[in-house]
């Protein structure tokens, strides 16, 4: 391993003060580098969602936190303590896995008790944490129950409840709801953050590639892709107003057009840009550079039928989903299909004819094209 | 019911054929013992009963032994070629089992390569390695036959166990040894009792083995059941002592399949 370049005093001190922390962390398969991240750091108390395309790195992120995968280069930073050089056990960090990975042979309760035993807690007080622990997870009385036994959201209660029954500061939760149905994962959802609410000094990187999960959970998300980080922010933020292409088709729905500069009224705050012949006016801060392509990032719910907004222009209409709440449109404008939105009530044009669209100055936002 | 008798049916070619070869005679020497009895009584009968109870156990403790180290260094340390080895070792499955005796006559016997190597370099002068002609030959070459038959579901049982169970036990504090107790060993006990008791049963049995390697003084009930009918002419006798022969290996025969299906049973779970 290289020896890692000494650390500014001022970023010293807010690493001692950190939940989690990857700096400068590359991690390599043979030749291929599967992680390489110059900066990532959870503050004590967060969540923090990690997601990303299958195979973009997330678990081989985890696990170099926990310990499993040695990074070529880099520091890990567990509870505000350098751990790079520490072996697993040696780390004290609570860890989830998607397979539950309960020991099948040993009840619910031993499970449970399992790190406190290796730590050589007493035995009353080892039964008493189990107690709790279990009744934090709703888990009550299953102590004698055998693994397999349980449902597999009984199964996953148990696996967070062993976690955490070392009271560790850092929780590291691997797609821990993947394995469970629709209704199950949503009522674990709330009862992961009602739990953390009790425990507001654990740190907890959760990795799902769910993004409605991270969205509802976690304080600021982290998306990896092919092993790098592509966007780092609030939900919202990220959602809103995406660095990136690829963060931008990530992260919900996008219409993406592509576009051209006309120019920056000051005055006013507002960029004209072209899509074709059409003159859009938006009101995204003014760019220091002009990268060579870039994109108009609409969302559907932005982009509707009929609005009153100024951006108006076009289209037509090619398919119609009524969903209920709203009914959710295709429309083929410039070449490009794009997904728009109407009110439930809306009177639309038959499939094939022409329909007008707007969106607000401040709902678009522009991308560079990077894919 | 007419389902049942075609059933019924089907079934009666192969119970004829199993009755003709298997429980005729079988009835016959039970039949036949009672007249032999005697010689449930005699030192030779009792000492080949403790011989073959002791060999069997030695040999089937020290195939589990090996068997143990070898699937936990397999699945947990691999080595470049392991595997390799593994299915070389297996393949001995294959193999007749006094084949395994003559060759460790070659390599450990009196005219055999290591004494050939000692003589050579020491000067003549009788076997110096002479372990080969007793009980503990026959042990080696038992728990190099028997070996396979724990090793393969071992490596099976651990090929399967979850590897995050491993590393949520490392990372919950634990360190080899408590894991190797505490996690991976309570896996292997199913496999390792499933095998072990596969090898003592086969052990029990063995015959070729303890003939080929020829050890003075290691009789045991095998071989006197062949001394008794073979070269004594002395049916009931034989019989007698197959009769306990018999008796040992279906006893342990059901625990083996008791076991068996209590692997299976943990497995679907
Ligand atoms: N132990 C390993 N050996 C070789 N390649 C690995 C190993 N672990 C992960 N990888 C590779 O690293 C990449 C990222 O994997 P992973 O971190 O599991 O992705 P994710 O959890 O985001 O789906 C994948 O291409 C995977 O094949
Ligand atoms: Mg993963």
């Amino acid at each position: 391993m290289d020896h890692p370049l000494p650390l500014a005093a001022s970023e010293a001190a807010v690493l001692t003060a950190c939940g989690a922390g990857l700096i400068d962390v590359a991690v390599a398969f043979g030749s291929t580098v599967t992680l390489d991240i110059p900066h990532l750091v959870a503050a004590r108390g967060e969540i923090l969602a990690l997601i990303g395309p299958s195979g973009s790195g997330k678990t081989t992120a985890l696990r170099a936190v926990a310990g499993f995968v040695r990074p070529q280069r880099g520091r890990i930073f567990a509870a505000g303590r350098d751990v790079t050089a520490l072996p697993p056990r040696a780390r004290g960090i609570g860890m989830v896995v998607q397979s539950y990975a309960l020991f099948p042979h040993l009840s619910v309760g031993d499970n449970v008790a399992f790190g406190l035993a290796v730590r050589g807690v007493p035995r009353a007080e080892r039964r008493q944490r189990v107690r709790e622990c279990l009744d934090l997870i709703g888990m009550g009385g299953f102590e004698t129950r055998l693994p397999r036994t349980l449902s597999g959201g009984q199964q996953q209660r148990v696996a967070i409840a062993r976690a955490l029954a070392i009271r560790p500061p850092l929780l590291l939760l691997d797609e821990p709801l993947s394995a469970l149905d629709a209704q199950i994962r949503a009522q674990m959802v709330d009862e992961i953050g009602r739990l953390h609410a009790r425990l507001p000094d654990t740190t907890i990187l959760y990795v799902t590639h769910d993004q409605a999960e991270a969205m509802t959970l976690a304080h600021r998300i982290a998306i990896l892709n092919r092993g790098r980080l592509a966007g780092l922010g609030s939900g919202r933020a990220l959602y809103e107003r995406p660095p990136s292409r690829f963060v931008a088709e990530f992260l919900g729905r996008a219409n993406l057009l592509p576009i051209r500069c006309l120019g920056w009224d000051g005055a006013r705050g507002r960029l004209a840009v072209a899509c074709g012949e059409t003159r859009f006016e938006l009101a995204t801060p003014a760019l220091a550079s002009w990268p060579a392509r870039m994109l108009l990032c609409l969302r559907p719910h932005h982009l509707v039928a009929d609005g009153g907004a100024p951006n108006r222009f076009e289209a037509t209409l090619r398919r119609v989903h009524w969903l209920g709440a709203q009914q959710t449109l295709a429309v083929e404008f410039a070449g490009t299909l794009l997904a728009a939105t109407a009110s439930a009530s809306a009177l639309l044009p038959p499939e094939g004819a022409r329909i007008a669209l707007g969106f607000a100055a401040e709902d678009a936002s522009l991308v560079a094209d990077d894919a | 019911m007419r389902k049942r008798g075609a059933g019924l049916g089907l079934a009666g070619p192969p119970a004829l054929v199993l009755g003709l070869t298997l429980a005729y005679p079988l009835a016959l020497i039970l039949g036949t013992a009672r007249r032999g009895a005697g010689v449930l009584a005699s030192g030779a009968f009792l000492a080949a009963l403790l011989h073959t109870v002791a060999i069997a156990l030695a040999a089937t403790a020290g195939a589990m032994s090996l068997a143990l180290v070898f699937a936990l260094v397999l699945a947990f340390a691999p080595f470049p070629g392991g595997r390799a080895c593994a299915r070389v070792a297996e393949t001995t499955i294959a193999l007749p089992s006094f084949l395994i005796a003559l060759a460790l006559t070659f390599a450990y016997g009196s005219a055999g390569v290591v004494n050939g190597a000692l003589a050579a370099l020491f000067g003549p002068g009788g076997p110096r390695v002479d372990f080969l002609y007793s009980a503990w030959g026959v042990i080696l070459a038992e728990i190099t036959i028997y070996m396979p038959f724990v090793l393969r579901p071992l490596l099976a049982t651990f090929d399967a166990i979850d590897r995050a169970q491993i590393e949520i036990a490392a990372g919950l504090g634990a360190g080899a040894g408590v894991i190797l107790r505490r996690v991976i060993l309570p896996a292997a006990v199913p496999a390792l009792l499933a095998g072990g008791s596969l090898c003592l049963l086969l052990t029990l049995n063995e015959f070729g083995v303890v003939l080929f390697i020829g050890a003075k003084g290691v009789i045991t009930l095998p071989v006197l059941v062949y001394d008794k009918a073979i070269q004594e002419f002395d049916y009931p006798a034989a019989c007698a002592i197959a009769s306990v022969n018999i008796g040992l290996a279906l006893a342990l025969f059901a625990t083996y399949r008791l076991l068996l299906g209590r692997l299976a049973h943990d497995a679907v779970h």
